[in-house]
């Protein structure tokens, strides 16, 4: 036990160390907080620029209709000359020049055209046309006389919304957001996929590399093979979760520095641009509505019960595939001879990410049921269902047969392995690794 | 005399071969054991039988008088012939590393590191990688962390390999002073010059079996047939007919004035015969009995394992 101990210590240390970790380390976490914040700093700096649009209206009915916000502001020009505007635009400071032209027999203006030395925003197009449509759709009820026009028409706008709300087993009810949950469902499970593929992939290379440096020849004499897969393997999987919790900390305290800093610069542009007008110092209320929504949806689920789950079946699913590995690794000679080898691992792989992709849209039907309980899978499809809420009987269930069937997995991939690390000069094959299996 | 190390009737049958056929070999206590035989032999299967790497089919392994335990391996240092270090890794720490799993505290490790460190003169590489430390440098570094733990038994797989001259004699004479100080050595190499030179007694292993056993000075004398070789002045072909036919000449050269003549002798005819006879018909100036060298030997060992296996 104390030399499995010497081994992952060893395993953690020159891992931990390496460069590469911190970079990822501190990488990943940060790449992520960017793609969390950046779209609220996008809204924010389009809100602290203020446009303003000219306007030109040769019916002159639009005056009123056209109503100041944010971040578009309108001034209407008397008596201008679009072509007089063209020449000195740019002195003007204008953001664009809208045109709206006379009136037709129906009351719509025959033309409107936006007039910039830049490309107008679409934005600003829609909330424009929007504006104006409006009005004229209101002009042409009225026109109509009929009374309570306006009224009716209310009544008849429909805007229907389904809210779904699970029974748990006592009878309570809870709302629940499907589409978050499948979010979660499908990036937990990918999340998990790759963490396997990584660290079993980390635990085969280690392997490989003590074997084709005849490391494995000098160590051999005080460590049985066992000890010295079974160090390695806990010692990658100590990096593992290091790195997990790592990457958790890390992205919650880049996107609280980044957040409290793009309000911090959003503060200070708003207050440099906007001078007087009260309206435009808070360019974080926008994106705070929805982040607030989005908190409210968030917070049904249990993310404390979802990290414990994902930790516990990474640590398995880890357990179980980085054996496989091991064995795999102590069968060849070269990283390159692994790849007829890796195809009883990599296929069950496989195969759990097109379940998952059923299984986050139906969480409980049999396949998902199934697949969450067969070691081979279990790791992602249970992850992909917990979002939706599975029995802890279940969870408990398929984590006791994923441990238990670890144990199994390193039996024989250790005996495997015992015989593999020390052959060189001999084809690998399964047949081979069977005829290792059960030497004396 | 005892015995630290006895293997009786290994047997390790490998699919389709049997890399060991009932081998008994028997190391004394406190000599320089060598463990001969060509490519391929077996020396490696029986060394990692001795190691407890792998387990016999049959046969018992009995170390210090007793059938071994598994911790009896903690009183075996073992240089695989095949060695490598983790090429990332610090020297120091590595060493300390594999001192550890030898069992060494981290207090007592460090201590004798640093002994035999400077010893072999490597301590000014203890924080550099060893993938900067050339080959003869990283193969003093494995020496010193295969001795560390001081145990009773010794096994070196071609130590010299990768050494220049003068590394190959501070090697050895680190050698000669293990056994000094009580340690068996168990001594595998192809280098038959440094078999005659530090072995006491040894084992030549060809195609599983063990095919010669015994004291170094045993397998010379018992080995191959009588030869002398004399050197005198006088006339050949008398000297080959006085000496008929209980010995023929077998070689004849002439070197620095002097004419030499390689005899063999037959029917175990024994050196007084030989010496009245050539007393009478030349002036011999001198006369020696011809030991056959290790490298001969051994040539001869295997040859006469390919002729047997012919039949």
């Amino acid at each position: 036990m104390n030399k499995i101990f010497l081994v992952a210590r060893r395993e953690f240390t020159v891992r931990v160390r390496k460069k590469s970790f911190f970079v990822l380390t501190l990488l990943a976490p940060l790449l992520l907080a960017l793609v969390a914040v950046t779209p609220l700093i996008i809204v924010s700096l389009k809100s602290s620029d203020v446009n303003v649009v000219a306007v030109v209206d040769d019916s002159r009915s639009f005056d009123t209709v056209l109503i100041s916000s944010d971040a578009l502001h309108f001034a209407v020009l008397q008596n201008v000359d679009i072509g007089e505007l063209s020449k000195n635009f740019d002195a003007l400071g204008y953001y664009a020049v809208l045109h709206i032209g006379a009136l037709n027999d129906k009351g719509e203006p025959q033309e409107v055209k936006f007039y910039s030395t830049k490309q107008v925003n679409l934005e600003v197009q829609q909330a424009v046309i929007g504006m104006l449509s409006r009005e004229v759709e209101r002009r042409k009820q009225q026109a109509y006389s009929i009374p309570q026009l306006s009224q009716i028409m209310q009544d008849l706008q429909t805007n229907l919304h389904a809210a779904t709300i699970k029974w748990s087993d006592d009878g309570a009810e809870q709302s629940t957001h499907v589409g978050i949950a499948m979010g979660i469902s499908y990036a937990s499970a990918f999340l998990m996929y790759m963490f396997i593929l990584i660290f079993g992939g980390m635990v085969m290379r280690g392997v490989i590399e003590e074997k084709v440096n005849r490391i494995v020849e000098v160590i051999i004499s005080s460590v049985k093979p066992f000890q010295l897969m079974m160090g390695k393997i806990l010692g990658v999987a100590a990096v593992g979760l290091l790195q997990f919790a790592l990457w958790i900390v890390l992205t919650l305290l880049f996107v609280g520095v980044l957040g409290l800093l793009f309000t911090l610069l959003g503060d200070l542009a708003g207050g440099t641009a906007g001078a007087g007008t009260a309206q435009s110092s808070i360019p974080g209320g926008l994106p705070g509505v929805g982040g607030l929504n989005m908190l409210g949806y968030l917070s049904g689920f249990n993310f404390t019960w979802i990290t414990t789950c994902f930790v516990l079946f990474f640590l398995g699913g880890y357990l179980f595939y980085s054996s496989l590995f091991a064995a795999v690794g102590s069968a060849v000679e070269a990283e390159s001879d692994t790849q007829q080898l890796m195809i009883p691992i990599t296929i069950p792989l496989i195969l759990g990410i097109f379940v998952m992709l059923n299984t986050f849209q139906y969480p409980d039907n049999s396949l998902s049921f199934w697949c969450s309980l067969i070691p081979l899978t279990s790791p992602m499809i249970m992850m992909a269902r917990i979002p939706f809420d599975v029995p802890v009987w279940q969870v408990l269930l398929s984590l006791g047969i994923l441990y238990a069937s670890f144990t199994g997995v390193a039996w024989v991939s250790g005996r495997i392995y015992r015989v593999g690390i020390l052959m060189y000069g001999k084809k690998s094959s399964f047949k081979e690794m069977w005829k290792w299996i059960r030497y004396k | 005399m005892s015995y630290i190390l006895q293997a009786e009737s290994i047997v390790k049958q490998y699919v389709g071969h049997r890399a060991l056929d009932e081998v008994s070999i028997a190391v004394p206590q406190g000599s320089i054991f060598g463990l001969l035989g060509p490519n391929g032999a077996g020396k490696t299967t029986l060394i990692r039988i001795i190691n407890r790497i792998t387990a016999p089919d049959s046969g018992a392994v009995y170390f210090d008088g007793s059938k071994m335990k598994a911790n009896d391996v903690y009183n075996i240092g073992y240089l695989p012939e095949e060695r490598g270090l983790y090429r990332k890794m610090r020297v120091g720490e590595q060493a300390l590393y594999l001192a550890q799993l030898k069992g060494l505290s981290v207090y007592e490790a460090r201590k004798r590191l640093r002994y035999w460190f400077t010893k072999l003169d490597i301590m000014p590489w203890w924080s550099k990688k060893v993938e900067e430390l050339s080959k003869g440098m990283a193969q003093k570094v494995q020496l010193a962390v295969t001795v560390l733990h001081e145990p009773k038994l010794l096994i070196f797989d071609e130590p010299f390999s990768g050494f220049d001259p003068i590394n190959t004699e501070i090697i050895k004479n680190e050698i000669l002073a293990l056994r000094e100080k009580g340690s068996t050595i168990i001594f595998s190499t192809h280098n038959m010059a440094s078999v005659e030179e530090l072995c006491d007694s040894l084992a030549l292993i060809n195609q599983g079996h063990c095919v010669l056993h015994g004291a170094l000075s045993e397998v010379r004398s018992s080995y191959g047939s009588l030869q002398y070789e004399l050197r005198y002045t006088g006339d050949s072909e008398k000297l080959a007919l006085a000496i008929a036919p209980s010995f023929t000449v077998s070689e004849r050269r002439q070197e620095s004035g002097l004419q030499v003549a390689i005899v063999n002798a037959t029917d175990g005819a024994d050196a007084n015969l030989l010496l009245q006879n050539t007393l009478k018909v030349v002036k011999v100036e001198y006369f020696a009995r011809l030991t056959p060298s290790m490298h001969d030997i051994f040539i001869a060992a295997v040859a006469a394992g390919k002729s047997s296996e012919g039949h």
